[in-house]
């Protein structure tokens, strides 16, 4: 076969290749430029696919068929949690500065070292057979390779003959060199990480590798392979899930297995958290993840069946299948190839646990406990960081040690397959614990110590008992008839749980008690109101864009203090520039000026825990810590936070009633608007500023028969035709565009045939004044309209009636001045002849004749003057009318003085006040002013002295009239309607002779000035005529 | 950050669908006998349902 010094070489030629690129990186890290790329964060994680899957997955397939999958299905379905669970985890890290899984847990459970103690002695011993499985690994692979098999009792063998001896030397010194060179503050390994990206790059090209060979040449592609594959007596099994294959709980616990392995694992922790360069790079790991599992298991089941169609069952462990078939074929290439990318695998696994694992026991395990005992202090000679890195160094070496020994005890009994779903297990014992740390409020101190000792109990029970029972360390009869001889506490039936294959069992016993102790007593027990702060603000902090606040009240310790630990722990230079970055950020201009306070407290301890743990660090901070006498201040701070909280909520209590009360009185008052708006009997709606309905009233309802509920959306071309929807519409924008209340008269039709409203539409504005619907309400006013429309048609009719009676009117006038006029030619001749008679033939009649001439004269004279008097009433009414100012106080004064000459013997006072003006026509007003005045003289006659007032009173309406006053014989108050009809005389025309006709003209001028005229009088006491001119 | 927590959403969905279809009813369906392309139909459908996963992975992640 292969020469175990070309073996050698190749190894060694590899590794340095390795150690190389590491080498460069980590220098190149120290420069400051950092490795953060993706692909490198997401091939790093490929370190997953460890020498069990690389050898342990054919032998799997070979047994169980597509169990093997189930891991890294889980796995891959895990990691698409990234944003949410992955998220936190890395969050954890970057904010709190969490060194590892038991920091994670020590840092939320109060920064205890119970917790943190807890977890890192569960994963050391968990994982310590994880680890002796890779070197079994390589040493097997390596005896198969050299073609030494035959001697593969390796327990038989010295140990300087051992190859995996050697192999641990090797991987030490990688691990030390790379993981612990020096202590950096974030415990990142750009080196280790490259490294380790391309590990998984030589694993993947060796398993496609060794696929490809087995595939198409040693058969004639796949389906060539599963051909022949079907005459295998298991082959049924090894294609089926359920039923003859394996069982659905079985899948089902390694998908879970595969989940929660792939995020707990202390080396999947460190790679997937401590050493993420960037958030944003679990988004692209989430999916190439998952594709590097795919494509390394692609070919696991064609080697599996290979080989098992190759090699007789049991001649060949089936681990060795991928390396026993290129040898059997004797292709030593491909062997060769295998081999590599076999302690690829290992190695690449093997650096990074121990790597994980010495931070964890180291922050963890020995330096609380040294910290404690004083072996380690916060003051004191030398530089403790460097006491912390031989620590680490010597816990390296410490695990390899003890994974070696475990190897050489007890590491030939079992499959690589069952010791390393026996890690799976205890790694998922942190589940609870930290997924639960991460999410759930309610977890504590005492529940997570409760849950991790009885899952860690309850997983050695199940699965580690039996494990040593096989290998002779236990009496067998403690698996087969239970301790002392109770079967219902038989390690593989526990409770009678049979039916369920080893794994599962375990599984499931060491999960149930785990979880239900973690949740029971944090449940039971809740933690003190101190650390119930603590996890707040923790879990507070891991909300994506949530700011961790680190201090906690009443812890304080001096700048100088606090700068002398981390002198101490991360050099002078690292110490100076973390002070000098708080003093900036306090606004200080030296760190030593710095107030003691309690951020600075937390933060310094952030970053100590960076390096050394969260407990360690708390308890070299408690160390400097002032020392205050029993915390008076302290106690009133924590209680202050309280109040503060308490406080706060009462706040939120009470603002919250206020609006609840707020919205009780809005319900109300929308209510009563709803109430009012439905009763009112006008149209009322909302419309929004499409023209959609918002809402209408009751009224509205049954007008247009659409009910509420239906009429939402809806516009006015749903509901009325689009002539008369167009009309609404437009009003609408009117007043929209308006921005105001407008009015206007809309017909809508309703069953009764079409209806008048008046419609006010108005904008409605929410509080920032934009306005967001339009209101209108709208009253019927049909009813008025049709009245109105009555009065119009009443006053037409009015109109034409009062133009016939003027045409009528007219027509008289017309008709009595002609009458009048045409009547005064006969009389005239009439009084000439008569006058004729009397003058010459007087003496030729006798007596009685002379009489009846004289009668006859008289009545011709009286026809005639009542002739003129009708000519003069029907002139006044035609003609043109001229107004102008006219003085009526010169003008009675004149007619007085004609009258006075006409009978100068009569004694009559004239009383005239001076100034009365009026806009007239003056003839007219003559003619007015003549006829009173007259008329006063007339009828004062009998009075020994006449009196006759002219002047003017005020009138009610604010206006004025004029009147003419005498102290003659007046007259009846009854008959006062009569006074100004024509020939209406209350005297005989002997006693006072006149026309009769005067008043009537009088009226009538008056009537044409647009005023009126009326008497006051009684009998014997005189009259006053009043009368007033329009305007 | 509404476009992460989309995609946190989303990827969430993703998991659940991905859980349902690697457990017991639905796998059932094809754990049965019978080859496509000459492989055994149960492989096919998990390495199917795999990639179709990773595949939309891919693509919830992008932008």
């Amino acid at each position: 076969m292969v020469s175990r010094w070309v073996i050698i070489a190749s190894c060694l030629a590899y590794v340095g290749i390795l150690f190389a690129v590491a080498y460069w990186f980590d220098q190149r890290a120290e420069r400051g430029r950092l490795l953060a790329n993706p692909w490198v964060y997401a091939l790093s994680l490929g370190t997953y696919a460890t020498a069990w899957t690389f050898y342990g997955s054919a032998g799997m397939a070979a047994v169980d068929g597509a169990a093997f999958l189930a891991i890294y299905l889980g796995a891959s379905l895990a990691v698409l949690l990234s944003g949410t669970v992955m998220g936190r985890m890395v969050r954890a890290v970057q904010r709190y500065h969490v060194t590892s899984i038991a920091d994670l847990a020590a840092s939320r459970y109060g920064k205890s070292g119970w917790v943190g103690g807890a977890v890192a002695l569960g994963a050391v011993i968990g994982l310590i057979p994880y680890l002796a499985l890779q070197l079994k690994a390589i040493s097997n692979t390596f005896l198969m390779l050299a073609g030494e098999a035959g001697a593969s009792s390796a327990a038989a063998v010295p140990v300087l003959h051992d190859t995996a001896f050697y192999a641990v030397l090797l991987l030490a010194a990688f691990a030390i060199l790379f993981g612990a060179r020096r202590l950096s503050p974030a415990e990142r390994h750009d080196g280790l990480v490259a490294a380790v990206a391309i590990v998984s790059v030589a694993k993947l090209l060796a398993a496609l590798a060794i696929g490809v060979f087995v595939v198409f040449f040693l058969y004639q592609g796949v389906a060539d392979l599963f051909d022949q594959a079907v005459r295998l007596p298991q082959y049924g099994r090894l294609i089926a899930i359920g039923g003859e294959g394996l069982s659905y709980g079985r899948w089902l616990a390694l998908l879970v297995l595969g989940m929660l392995s792939v995020m707990l694992l202390p080396s999947q922790f460190h790679l997937v958290a401590v050493e993420n360069r960037g958030e944003k790079h679990l988004y692209s790991a989430l999916w190439l993840f998952p594709l590097y599992l795919l494509l390394i298991t692609l070919f696991v089941l064609p080697v599996a069946f290979a080989g098992l169609l190759r090699f007789p069952l049991g001649a060949v462990e089936p681990d060795t299948f991928a390396i026993a078939l290129p040898v059997a074929f004797g292709s030593p290439g491909p062997a060769l190839l295998v081999f590599l990318g076999g302690l690829s695998a290992a190695t690449a696994h093997v650096v990074v646990s121990t790597l994980a694992l010495s931070i964890l026991i180291c922050n963890n395990l020995v330096l609380p406990l040294l910290l404690r005992l004083g072996w380690i202090s916060a003051s004191g000679p030398g530089h403790g960081g460097r006491r912390v890195l031989y620590l680490r160094r010597f816990s390296i070496l410490l695990l390899l040690a003890l994974a070696y020994g475990y190897l050489r005890l007890t590491g030939h009994s079992y499959a690589l397959v069952q010791i390393g779903l026996v890690s799976f297990v205890a790694a998922a014992q942190f589940a609870p614990v930290v997924l639960g740390g991460l999410f759930w409020r309610h977890g504590n101190r005492r529940g997570a110590l409760a849950g991790l000792i009885l899952g860690f109990l309850a997983w050695a029970y199940t699965l580690v008992l039996p494990v040593l029972a096989t290998s002779g360390w236990l009496p067998p009869d403690l698996v087969q008839a239970g301790p002392f001889g109770i079967p219902w506490l038989k390690p593989l039936a526990l409770f009678g749980l049979e039916d369920v294959d080893w794994i599962s069992h375990g599984l499931f016993w060491s999960l149930l008690a785990n979880t239900g102790a973690y949740v029971g007593v944090s449940l039971a027990k809740p933690a003190s109101l101190e650390e119930r702060l603590e996890t707040l603000r923790f879990i507070d902090g891991l909300a994506q864009d949530g700011t961790a606040e680190m201090g906690l009240a009443g812890r304080l310790a001096s700048a100088r203090d606090l700068h002398g630990l981390l002198a101490r722990f991360l050099g002078p230079g690292y110490a100076d520039e973390a002070m000098a970055r708080f003093a900036q950020e306090s606004g200080v201009a030296h760190w030593q000026e710095l107030e003691p306070n309690a951020d600075l407290v937390g933060r310094t301890e952030s970053l100590l825990a960076g390096v050394i743990g969260a407990p360690s660090a708390r308890i070299l901070v408690d160390s400097v810590l002032r020392r205050a006498p029993v915390g008076t201040r302290e106690v009133m701070e924590i209680v202050d936070e309280t109040s503060h909280a308490i406080a706060h909520s009462h706040r939120l209590e009470q603002q919250s009633r206020q609006l609840e009360a707020l919205a009780a009185a809005l319900r109300e008052s929308e209510e009563r608007l709803e109430a009012i708006i439905d009763n009112a009997p006008a149209v009322i709606f909302m419309k929004d500023l499409e023209g959609r309905y918002l809402l209408i009233n009751r009224q509205y309802e049954s007008f247009i028969l659409v009910g509420r509920e239906n009429i939402k959306g809806k516009t006015d071309h749903d509901l009325y035709s689009s002539e008369l929807a167009d009309v609404y519409v437009r009003n609408d924008r009117r007043v929209l565009e308006a921005g105001k209340p407008l009015q206007m008269e809309e017909t809508l039709p309703a069953f009764d045939g079409m209806r008048t409203y008046l419609a006010v539409k108005f904008p409605l504005r929410d509080v920032n004044g934009q306005v967001y619907a339009l209101c209108g309400i709208a009253t019927d006013i049909t009813e008025r309209k049709r009245a109105e429309e009555a009065i119009r048609d009443l006053n037409r009719d009015l109109a034409a009636r009062g133009e016939q009676l003027e045409a009528l009117n007219q027509e008289l006038e017309a008709f009595s001045y002609s009458v009048s006029h045409d009547l005064r030619a006969p009389l005239r001749g009439l009084n000439g002849m008569t006058q004729i008679l009397m003058e010459q033939y007087a003496d030729r009649l006798d007596d009685t004749g002379r009489t009846y001439l004289e009668q006859i004269r008289k009545s011709s004279q009286r026809l005639s003057q009542l002739v003129d008097a009708l000519l003069s009433l029907s002139l006044v009414s035609r003609g043109e009318m001229r107004r102008e100012d006219v003085d009526l106080s010169e003008m009675v004064g004149k007619i007085a003085d004609d009258l006075r000459a006409g009978q100068p013997e009569r004694q009559v006072e004239f009383v005239i006040q001076a100034g009365v003006h009026a806009h007239g026509d003056p003839r007219l007003l003559r003619v007015v002013l003549d006829n009173l005045v007259g008329n006063a003289w007339k009828y004062s006659v009998k009075r020994p002295v006449g009196r006759i007032e002219f002047g003017t009173v005020p009138l009610e309406d604010g206006g004025q009239a004029y009147f003419v006053r005498d102290n003659g014989v007046g007259f009846d108050m009854q008959y006062a309607d009569r006074l100004f009809k024509a020939f209406q005389r209350f005297h005989s025309p002997n006693e006072y002779p006149g026309s009769g006709i005067g008043l009537a003209t009088v009226q009538r001028i008056v009537r044409r000035h647009g005023g009126r005229i009326w008497g006051e009088g009684a009998v014997d006491q005189g009259a006053t005529f009043y009368f007033t001119l329009g305007p | 950050m509404p476009k992460r927590s989309l995609q946190d959403a989303r990827l969430i969905a993703l998991f659940l669908l991905g859980c349902l279809a690697l457990t017991y009813p639905l796998l059932s369906l094809f754990s049965r006998s019978g080859t496509i392309f000459g492989i055994p139909l149960l492989y096919v459908y998990l390495y199917g349902a795999w990639a179709t996963l990773i595949v939309l992975a891919g693509l919830a992640t992008r932008r």
